[in-house]
Protein backbone atom coordinates (compact mmCIF):
# COMPACT_ATOMS: atom_id res chain seq x y z
CA UNK A 1 0.00 0.00 0.00
CA UNK A 2 1.38 3.35 -1.03
CA UNK A 3 1.38 5.98 1.63
CA UNK A 4 0.76 9.32 -0.05
CA UNK A 5 2.55 11.23 2.67
CA UNK A 6 5.61 9.06 2.36
CA UNK A 7 5.54 9.37 -1.39
CA UNK A 8 5.30 13.13 -1.16
CA UNK A 9 8.22 13.20 1.22
CA UNK A 10 10.25 11.08 -1.16
CA UNK A 11 9.34 13.36 -4.01
CA UNK A 12 10.44 16.38 -2.06
CA UNK A 13 13.71 14.70 -1.27
CA UNK A 14 14.23 13.80 -4.90
CA UNK A 15 13.53 17.35 -6.00
CA UNK A 16 16.03 18.65 -3.48
CA UNK A 17 18.66 16.22 -4.65
CA UNK A 18 17.97 17.04 -8.27
CA UNK A 19 17.77 20.79 -8.09
CA UNK A 20 19.49 21.75 -4.85
CA UNK A 21 23.03 22.37 -6.00
CA UNK A 22 22.22 24.20 -9.22
CA UNK A 23 19.48 26.22 -7.61
CA UNK A 24 21.98 27.27 -5.00
CA UNK A 25 24.37 28.28 -7.78
CA UNK A 26 21.61 30.26 -9.44
CA UNK A 27 20.93 32.01 -6.14
CA UNK A 28 24.64 32.66 -5.65
CA UNK A 29 24.83 34.49 -8.97
CA UNK A 30 21.74 36.52 -8.18
CA UNK A 31 23.09 37.67 -4.82
CA UNK A 32 26.63 37.95 -6.14
CA UNK A 33 28.37 35.33 -4.04
CA UNK A 34 26.63 35.96 -0.75
CA UNK A 35 26.60 32.40 0.53
CA UNK A 36 24.36 32.81 3.58
CA UNK A 37 21.80 34.69 1.53
CA UNK A 38 21.95 32.14 -1.26
CA UNK A 39 21.50 29.25 1.14
CA UNK A 40 18.55 30.94 2.75
CA UNK A 41 16.96 31.74 -0.58
CA UNK A 42 17.39 28.17 -1.71
CA UNK A 43 15.87 26.75 1.44
CA UNK A 44 12.97 29.16 1.31
CA UNK A 45 12.31 28.35 -2.32
CA UNK A 46 12.09 24.65 -1.52
CA UNK A 47 9.85 25.35 1.44
CA UNK A 48 7.59 27.45 -0.75
CA UNK A 49 7.40 24.68 -3.29
CA UNK A 50 6.45 22.22 -0.60
CA UNK A 51 3.37 24.27 0.14
CA UNK A 52 2.15 24.13 -3.42
CA UNK A 53 1.02 20.67 -4.28
CA UNK A 54 0.23 21.38 -7.95
CA UNK A 55 3.82 22.22 -8.65
CA UNK A 56 4.94 19.02 -7.03
CA UNK A 57 2.74 17.13 -9.46
CA UNK A 58 4.84 18.48 -12.30
CA UNK A 59 8.44 18.02 -11.23
CA UNK A 60 9.65 18.94 -14.69
CA UNK A 61 8.35 22.43 -14.05
CA UNK A 62 9.96 22.59 -10.63
CA UNK A 63 13.21 24.09 -11.91
CA UNK A 64 11.51 27.22 -13.16
CA UNK A 65 9.21 27.45 -10.16
CA UNK A 66 12.14 27.21 -7.78
CA UNK A 67 14.11 29.85 -9.66
CA UNK A 68 11.10 32.11 -9.69
CA UNK A 69 10.88 31.82 -5.91
CA UNK A 70 14.57 32.55 -5.53
CA UNK A 71 14.33 35.59 -7.77
CA UNK A 72 11.23 36.90 -6.06
CA UNK A 73 12.81 36.64 -2.64
CA UNK A 74 16.20 37.92 -3.77
CA UNK A 75 14.56 41.07 -5.05
CA UNK A 76 13.24 41.71 -1.57
CA UNK A 77 16.43 41.19 0.39
CA UNK A 78 18.68 43.14 -1.91
CA UNK A 79 22.25 42.37 -2.90
CA UNK A 80 25.47 43.19 -1.14
CA UNK A 81 28.22 44.84 -3.13
CA UNK A 82 30.96 42.62 -4.44
CA UNK A 83 33.85 41.99 -2.10
CA UNK A 84 36.77 39.62 -2.20
CA UNK A 85 35.01 36.77 -0.45
CA UNK A 86 32.11 37.05 -2.86
CA UNK A 87 34.53 37.08 -5.77
CA UNK A 88 36.11 33.91 -4.42
CA UNK A 89 32.75 32.21 -4.22
CA UNK A 90 31.82 33.29 -7.73
CA UNK A 91 35.22 32.13 -8.89
CA UNK A 92 34.37 28.65 -7.73
CA UNK A 93 31.43 28.76 -10.09
CA UNK A 94 33.79 29.66 -12.92
CA UNK A 95 32.99 33.36 -12.97
CA UNK A 96 36.10 35.44 -13.52
CA UNK A 97 36.61 39.01 -12.41
CA UNK A 98 35.36 40.85 -15.52
CA UNK A 99 32.33 38.62 -15.71
CA UNK A 100 31.60 39.16 -12.02
CA UNK A 101 31.79 42.91 -12.37
CA UNK A 102 29.60 42.85 -15.45
CA UNK A 103 27.04 40.75 -13.60
CA UNK A 104 27.21 43.08 -10.63
CA UNK A 105 26.42 46.05 -12.86
CA UNK A 106 23.26 44.40 -14.11
CA UNK A 107 19.92 44.35 -12.39
CA UNK A 108 18.96 41.23 -10.54
CA UNK A 109 16.27 40.47 -13.10
CA UNK A 110 18.78 40.81 -15.92
CA UNK A 111 21.12 38.44 -14.13
CA UNK A 112 18.30 35.97 -13.73
CA UNK A 113 17.37 36.24 -17.38
CA UNK A 114 20.95 35.82 -18.49
CA UNK A 115 21.67 32.84 -16.27
CA UNK A 116 18.39 31.08 -16.95
CA UNK A 117 18.67 31.43 -20.71
CA UNK A 118 22.38 31.46 -21.41
CA UNK A 119 23.80 29.29 -18.65
CA UNK A 120 21.00 26.96 -17.69
CA UNK A 121 19.54 26.84 -21.18
CA UNK A 122 15.97 26.84 -19.94
CA UNK A 123 13.25 27.03 -22.54
CA UNK A 124 11.23 30.14 -23.14
CA UNK A 125 8.34 28.87 -21.06
CA UNK A 126 10.57 28.16 -18.08
CA UNK A 127 12.37 31.47 -18.46
CA UNK A 128 8.99 33.19 -18.49
CA UNK A 129 8.08 31.38 -15.28
CA UNK A 130 11.39 32.25 -13.71
CA UNK A 131 11.10 35.92 -14.56
CA UNK A 132 7.35 36.08 -13.99
CA UNK A 133 6.77 37.61 -17.41
CA UNK A 134 4.52 36.67 -20.26
CA UNK A 135 6.04 34.11 -22.64
CA UNK A 136 5.75 36.59 -25.47
CA UNK A 137 8.13 38.92 -23.68
CA UNK A 138 10.83 36.39 -22.95
CA UNK A 139 12.72 36.86 -26.16
CA UNK A 140 12.90 40.61 -25.74
CA UNK A 141 13.83 40.44 -22.07
CA UNK A 142 16.60 37.92 -22.55
CA UNK A 143 17.95 39.81 -25.56
CA UNK A 144 18.06 42.97 -23.51
CA UNK A 145 19.93 41.18 -20.75
CA UNK A 146 22.49 39.74 -23.17
CA UNK A 147 22.97 43.10 -24.83
CA UNK A 148 23.55 44.81 -21.51
CA UNK A 149 25.93 42.11 -20.40
CA UNK A 150 27.93 42.35 -23.60
CA UNK A 151 28.12 46.12 -23.34
CA UNK A 152 29.34 45.87 -19.75
CA UNK A 153 31.78 43.06 -20.38
CA UNK A 154 33.21 44.51 -23.55
CA UNK A 155 33.83 47.89 -22.03
CA UNK A 156 37.44 47.17 -21.14
CA UNK A 157 39.50 46.65 -24.24
CA UNK A 158 42.44 45.30 -22.23
CA UNK A 159 40.54 42.31 -20.99
CA UNK A 160 41.68 38.93 -22.05
CA UNK A 161 39.33 37.42 -24.58
CA UNK A 162 37.70 34.30 -23.18
CA UNK A 163 38.27 30.97 -24.79
CA UNK A 164 35.96 30.21 -27.68
CA UNK A 165 32.90 28.09 -27.13
CA UNK A 166 29.89 26.83 -28.96
CA UNK A 167 28.90 30.16 -30.51
CA UNK A 168 32.37 30.74 -31.81
CA UNK A 169 32.43 27.26 -33.21
CA UNK A 170 29.15 27.85 -34.98
CA UNK A 171 30.57 30.97 -36.58
CA UNK A 172 33.64 29.12 -37.70
CA UNK A 173 31.69 26.21 -39.08
CA UNK A 174 29.27 28.48 -40.95
CA UNK A 175 32.14 30.48 -42.41
CA UNK A 176 34.00 27.33 -43.36
CA UNK A 177 30.95 25.99 -45.17
CA UNK A 178 30.64 29.22 -47.12
CA UNK A 179 34.27 29.39 -47.99
CA UNK A 180 34.47 25.65 -48.68
CA UNK A 181 31.44 25.85 -50.92
CA UNK A 182 33.00 28.72 -52.81
CA UNK A 183 36.28 26.86 -53.09
CA UNK A 184 34.46 23.77 -54.28
CA UNK A 185 32.43 25.76 -56.77
CA UNK B 1 35.86 52.19 -31.75
CA UNK B 2 32.59 53.73 -32.64
CA UNK B 3 30.55 52.10 -35.28
CA UNK B 4 27.48 53.59 -36.78
CA UNK B 5 24.42 51.51 -36.11
CA UNK B 6 23.05 50.31 -39.35
CA UNK B 7 20.71 47.36 -39.08
CA UNK B 8 21.54 46.35 -42.59
CA UNK B 9 25.23 45.95 -42.02
CA UNK B 10 26.59 42.51 -41.19
CA UNK B 11 28.08 43.70 -37.93
CA UNK B 12 24.77 44.96 -36.57
CA UNK B 13 22.99 41.91 -37.86
CA UNK B 14 25.49 39.71 -36.11
CA UNK B 15 24.94 41.63 -32.89
CA UNK B 16 21.21 41.17 -33.24
CA UNK B 17 21.64 37.47 -33.90
CA UNK B 18 23.96 37.10 -30.94
CA UNK B 19 21.80 38.88 -28.37
CA UNK B 20 18.81 36.94 -29.60
CA UNK B 21 20.51 33.83 -28.31
CA UNK B 22 21.76 32.60 -31.68
CA UNK B 23 18.33 31.43 -32.68
CA UNK B 24 18.16 29.99 -36.13
CA UNK B 25 20.97 29.55 -38.53
CA UNK B 26 23.70 32.08 -39.07
CA UNK B 27 23.36 33.75 -42.49
CA UNK B 28 26.31 33.24 -44.74
CA UNK B 29 27.34 36.85 -45.07
CA UNK B 30 27.16 37.36 -41.33
CA UNK B 31 29.20 34.23 -40.75
CA UNK B 32 31.88 35.45 -43.10
CA UNK B 33 31.94 38.84 -41.44
CA UNK B 34 31.99 37.49 -37.90
CA UNK B 35 34.75 35.00 -38.62
CA UNK B 36 37.13 37.82 -39.38
CA UNK B 37 35.68 40.48 -37.04
CA UNK B 38 37.64 40.66 -33.82
CA UNK B 39 34.86 42.47 -32.01
CA UNK B 40 32.28 39.91 -33.10
CA UNK B 41 34.45 36.99 -32.04
CA UNK B 42 35.11 38.64 -28.74
CA UNK B 43 31.43 39.08 -28.01
CA UNK B 44 30.75 35.51 -28.99
CA UNK B 45 33.51 34.34 -26.69
CA UNK B 46 32.13 36.41 -23.82
CA UNK B 47 28.78 34.69 -24.12
CA UNK B 48 30.51 31.36 -24.63
CA UNK B 49 32.21 31.81 -21.29
CA UNK B 50 28.83 31.70 -19.58
CA UNK B 51 28.24 28.21 -20.86
CA UNK B 52 31.21 26.98 -18.90
CA UNK B 53 29.90 28.12 -15.57
CA UNK B 54 29.32 25.29 -13.13
CA UNK B 55 26.42 26.36 -11.00
CA UNK B 56 26.64 23.24 -8.89
CA UNK B 57 30.26 23.73 -7.93
CA UNK B 58 29.55 25.35 -4.58
CA UNK B 59 27.84 22.88 -2.29
CA UNK B 60 24.98 23.88 -0.13
CA UNK B 61 25.73 24.29 3.54
CA UNK B 62 25.01 21.09 5.40
CA UNK B 63 21.52 20.85 6.75
CA UNK B 64 20.22 23.85 4.87
CA UNK B 65 17.60 21.84 3.04
CA UNK B 66 15.64 19.93 5.64
CA UNK B 67 12.79 17.92 4.28
CA UNK B 68 9.66 18.81 6.07
CA UNK B 69 8.08 16.04 8.01
CA UNK B 70 4.98 14.13 7.21
CA UNK B 71 2.91 16.41 9.32
CA UNK B 72 3.97 19.44 7.35
CA UNK B 73 2.41 18.51 4.10
CA UNK B 74 1.01 20.79 1.47
CA UNK B 75 -2.02 21.45 3.60
CA UNK B 76 -0.07 22.44 6.66
CA UNK B 77 -0.80 25.94 7.88
CA UNK B 78 1.84 28.47 7.06
CA UNK B 79 4.21 29.31 9.87
CA UNK B 80 3.06 32.93 9.76
CA UNK B 81 -0.37 31.89 10.99
CA UNK B 82 1.14 29.94 13.83
CA UNK B 83 3.23 32.91 14.85
CA UNK B 84 0.19 35.18 14.73
CA UNK B 85 -1.86 32.80 16.82
CA UNK B 86 0.88 32.50 19.38
CA UNK B 87 1.27 36.25 19.51
CA UNK B 88 -2.44 36.73 20.15
CA UNK B 89 -2.37 34.11 22.85
CA UNK B 90 0.60 35.78 24.46
CA UNK B 91 -1.20 39.11 24.35
CA UNK B 92 -4.20 37.66 26.13
CA UNK B 93 -2.04 36.02 28.75
CA UNK B 94 -0.07 39.19 29.28
CA UNK B 95 -3.27 41.15 29.69
CA UNK B 96 -4.38 38.74 32.37
CA UNK B 97 -1.04 38.96 34.07
CA UNK B 98 -1.34 42.73 34.17
CA UNK B 99 -4.97 42.96 35.13
CA UNK B 100 -4.97 40.66 38.13
CA UNK B 101 -2.26 42.49 40.08
CA UNK B 102 -3.93 45.74 39.12
CA UNK B 103 -7.20 44.63 40.62
CA UNK B 104 -5.46 43.34 43.70
CA UNK B 105 -3.66 46.55 44.35
CA UNK B 106 -6.50 49.04 43.98
CA UNK B 107 -7.28 49.23 47.66
CA UNK B 108 -3.79 48.95 49.05
CA UNK B 109 -1.46 51.56 50.46
CA UNK B 110 1.14 53.08 48.16
CA UNK B 111 4.58 51.65 48.30
CA UNK B 112 7.02 53.62 46.17
CA UNK B 113 9.43 50.79 45.64
CA UNK B 114 6.69 48.66 44.13
CA UNK B 115 5.59 50.97 41.37
CA UNK B 116 7.04 48.74 38.71
CA UNK B 117 5.16 45.59 39.50
CA UNK B 118 7.73 44.49 41.99
CA UNK B 119 10.64 44.49 39.63
CA UNK B 120 12.76 46.12 42.25
CA UNK B 121 14.84 43.91 44.37
CA UNK B 122 14.44 45.96 47.48
CA UNK B 123 11.38 44.19 48.66
CA UNK B 124 11.86 40.52 49.06
CA UNK B 125 8.17 39.81 49.05
CA UNK B 126 7.04 42.17 46.35
CA UNK B 127 4.36 40.91 44.10
CA UNK B 128 5.78 39.31 41.01
CA UNK B 129 9.20 40.25 42.19
CA UNK B 130 10.24 36.95 43.54
CA UNK B 131 10.32 35.37 40.15
CA UNK B 132 12.89 37.10 37.97
CA UNK B 133 11.40 35.76 34.78
CA UNK B 134 7.95 36.90 35.73
CA UNK B 135 9.03 40.36 36.71
CA UNK B 136 11.02 40.78 33.55
CA UNK B 137 8.13 39.73 31.41
CA UNK B 138 5.84 42.14 33.14
CA UNK B 139 8.28 44.94 32.52
CA UNK B 140 8.49 44.11 28.90
CA UNK B 141 4.77 43.98 28.52
CA UNK B 142 4.28 47.35 30.08
CA UNK B 143 7.26 48.93 28.40
CA UNK B 144 7.73 51.19 31.34
CA UNK B 145 11.01 53.02 31.04
CA UNK B 146 11.27 53.60 34.73
CA UNK B 147 10.30 50.09 35.47
CA UNK B 148 13.20 48.75 33.54
CA UNK B 149 15.66 50.72 35.60
CA UNK B 150 16.04 47.96 38.05
CA UNK B 151 18.67 45.39 38.38
CA UNK B 152 16.52 42.52 37.26
CA UNK B 153 15.12 44.05 34.11
CA UNK B 154 18.05 44.39 31.68
CA UNK B 155 19.12 41.32 29.85
CA UNK B 156 16.05 39.37 30.70
CA UNK B 157 13.87 37.76 28.06
CA UNK B 158 11.55 40.68 27.99
CA UNK B 159 11.99 41.03 24.24
CA UNK B 160 9.70 38.14 23.66
CA UNK B 161 6.83 40.08 25.14
CA UNK B 162 7.84 43.49 23.90
CA UNK B 163 5.44 43.46 20.91
CA UNK B 164 2.64 43.65 23.41
CA UNK B 165 3.22 47.23 24.24
CA UNK B 166 -0.30 48.36 23.59
CA UNK B 167 -0.99 48.54 27.28
CA UNK B 168 -0.96 52.04 28.68
CA UNK B 169 2.02 52.99 30.70
CA UNK B 170 1.03 52.52 34.28
CA UNK B 171 1.00 55.52 36.45
CA UNK B 172 2.48 55.11 39.86
CA UNK B 173 -0.89 55.56 41.44
CA UNK B 174 -2.24 52.47 39.80
CA UNK B 175 0.41 50.02 40.65
CA UNK B 176 1.78 51.55 43.78
CA UNK B 177 -0.98 50.78 46.22
CA UNK B 178 -0.05 47.18 46.51
CA UNK B 179 0.37 46.69 50.22
CA UNK B 180 3.36 45.05 51.64
CA UNK B 181 2.50 41.58 50.55
CA UNK B 182 2.47 38.68 52.81
CA UNK B 183 3.04 35.14 51.81
CA UNK B 184 -0.67 34.59 51.53
CA UNK B 185 -1.11 37.44 49.07
CA UNK B 186 1.43 35.94 46.74
CA UNK B 187 -0.70 32.97 45.96
CA UNK B 188 -2.78 34.18 43.05
CA UNK B 189 0.07 36.23 41.68
CA UNK B 190 2.39 33.33 41.33
CA UNK B 191 -0.19 31.25 39.67
CA UNK B 192 -0.29 33.81 36.87
CA UNK B 193 3.29 34.87 36.78
CA UNK B 194 4.54 32.16 34.41
CA UNK B 195 2.02 33.10 31.78
CA UNK B 196 4.23 35.43 29.73
CA UNK B 197 6.89 32.79 29.40
CA UNK B 198 5.17 30.78 26.64
CA UNK B 199 6.08 33.50 24.18
CA UNK B 200 9.64 32.28 23.59
CA UNK B 201 8.19 29.09 22.23
CA UNK B 202 6.75 31.09 19.37
CA UNK B 203 10.14 31.85 17.96
CA UNK B 204 10.70 29.15 15.37
CA UNK B 205 14.41 29.69 15.20
CA UNK B 206 16.33 26.54 15.87
CA UNK B 207 18.70 28.53 18.02
CA UNK B 208 16.10 28.85 20.70
CA UNK B 209 17.52 27.44 23.83
CA UNK B 210 16.59 28.16 27.31
CA UNK B 211 19.75 26.66 28.60
CA UNK B 212 21.48 29.25 30.69
CA UNK B 213 24.92 28.29 29.49
CA UNK B 214 26.22 31.12 27.35
CA UNK B 215 27.25 28.86 24.51
CA UNK B 216 27.63 30.92 21.35
CA UNK B 217 24.78 30.23 18.99
CA UNK B 218 25.52 30.42 15.30
CA UNK B 219 22.57 32.60 14.47
CA UNK B 220 21.70 34.46 17.60
CA UNK B 221 18.30 35.91 17.69
CA UNK B 222 17.48 38.90 19.81
CA UNK B 223 14.97 36.89 21.76
CA UNK B 224 17.54 34.43 22.89
CA UNK B 225 20.87 36.11 23.29
CA UNK B 226 20.08 38.44 26.13
CA UNK B 227 19.16 35.64 28.44
CA UNK B 228 21.70 35.93 31.17
CA UNK B 229 22.86 33.14 33.29
CA UNK B 230 20.28 32.93 35.96
CA UNK B 231 22.33 33.87 38.92
CA UNK B 232 20.79 32.82 42.11
CA UNK B 233 18.64 35.60 43.35
CA UNK B 234 18.50 36.31 47.04
CA UNK B 235 14.86 35.36 47.09
CA UNK B 236 14.39 31.75 46.07
CA UNK B 237 11.66 31.26 43.56
CA UNK B 238 8.73 29.53 45.17
CA UNK B 239 7.75 27.93 41.91
CA UNK B 240 10.16 26.27 39.55
CA UNK B 241 10.74 28.25 36.41
CA UNK B 242 8.82 26.75 33.49
CA UNK B 243 11.90 26.36 31.36
CA UNK B 244 12.00 22.94 29.79
CA UNK B 245 15.66 22.45 30.47
CA UNK B 246 17.03 22.23 33.94
CA UNK B 247 18.37 25.53 35.05
CA UNK B 248 20.85 26.07 37.79
CA UNK B 249 18.48 28.34 39.58
CA UNK B 250 18.38 27.31 43.19
CA UNK B 251 15.51 25.04 43.78
CA UNK B 252 13.31 26.29 46.55
CA UNK B 253 14.21 24.57 49.70
CA UNK B 254 11.01 23.69 51.41
CA UNK B 255 10.80 25.37 54.74
CA UNK B 256 9.78 22.83 57.37
CA UNK B 257 6.33 23.24 58.71
CA UNK B 258 6.65 24.52 62.21
CA UNK B 259 3.61 22.49 63.12
CA UNK B 260 5.32 19.28 62.16
CA UNK B 261 8.91 19.74 63.19
CA UNK B 262 8.59 18.43 66.70
CA UNK B 263 9.81 21.71 68.15
CA UNK B 264 8.02 24.17 70.34
CA UNK B 265 8.75 27.05 68.00
CA UNK B 266 6.87 29.77 69.83
CA UNK B 267 7.86 28.60 73.29
CA UNK B 268 4.36 28.43 74.65
CA UNK B 269 4.70 24.95 75.98
CA UNK B 270 2.72 23.35 73.16
CA UNK B 271 4.00 21.62 70.12
CA UNK B 272 2.77 20.86 66.61
CA UNK B 273 -0.60 19.49 65.67
CA UNK B 274 -0.63 16.45 67.82
CA UNK B 275 1.74 17.54 70.51
CA UNK B 276 4.85 15.68 71.40
CA UNK B 277 5.41 12.89 73.79
CA UNK B 278 5.11 15.15 76.75
CA UNK B 279 3.47 18.29 75.41
CA UNK B 280 0.01 19.13 74.19
CA UNK B 281 -0.93 20.21 70.70
CA UNK B 282 -0.17 23.83 69.94
CA UNK B 283 -3.42 25.77 69.53
CA UNK B 284 -1.83 27.85 66.82
CA UNK B 285 -1.43 24.76 64.74
CA UNK B 286 -4.95 23.65 65.41
CA UNK B 287 -6.46 27.03 64.51
CA UNK B 288 -4.26 28.47 61.81
CA UNK B 289 -1.64 25.86 60.97
CA UNK B 290 1.12 28.01 62.48
CA UNK B 291 2.52 27.72 65.95
CA UNK B 292 3.04 31.43 66.10
CA UNK B 293 -0.57 32.17 65.31
CA UNK B 294 -1.81 31.60 68.81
Amino acid sequence: MIDPVTEATKLRGAIRDLHGARLHGFALVLVLGDRPAAARLTAEAFAALDNEAPRLRHPERAAAALRAEVLRRARRIGVRPLDQSAMDVLGRLGIDGPTAHALAAMTIAERAALIASQVERLGDEDVATTLAVAPARVRRVTASARSHYLALHSGDADEVTPAPGSITERIGLAAARVLGGKAAG
Amino acid sequence: MSRRANPGEPHERFDAWLVDGGRGGLPRDIAIHASVCTDCLRKAAVLDALERLDLGAVPLPAGSLPIRGAGAGPNAPPPRAAVLATTIAAAVLAAVAITVPLLQGVSGAPAPEQQVLGATSTSSASALGSDPAASASADGALATPSGGATESAPGTPSQSVSPLVFFPTPTPGIFAPTPTPTSSSLGPTFSIAPTPTPTPTATPTPAFTNTPTPTPVETPTPAVTPTPTPTPTPTPTPTPTPTPTPTPTPTPTPTPDNCADGVDNDGDGFIDFGGGDTLLADPGCLLAGDEFAA
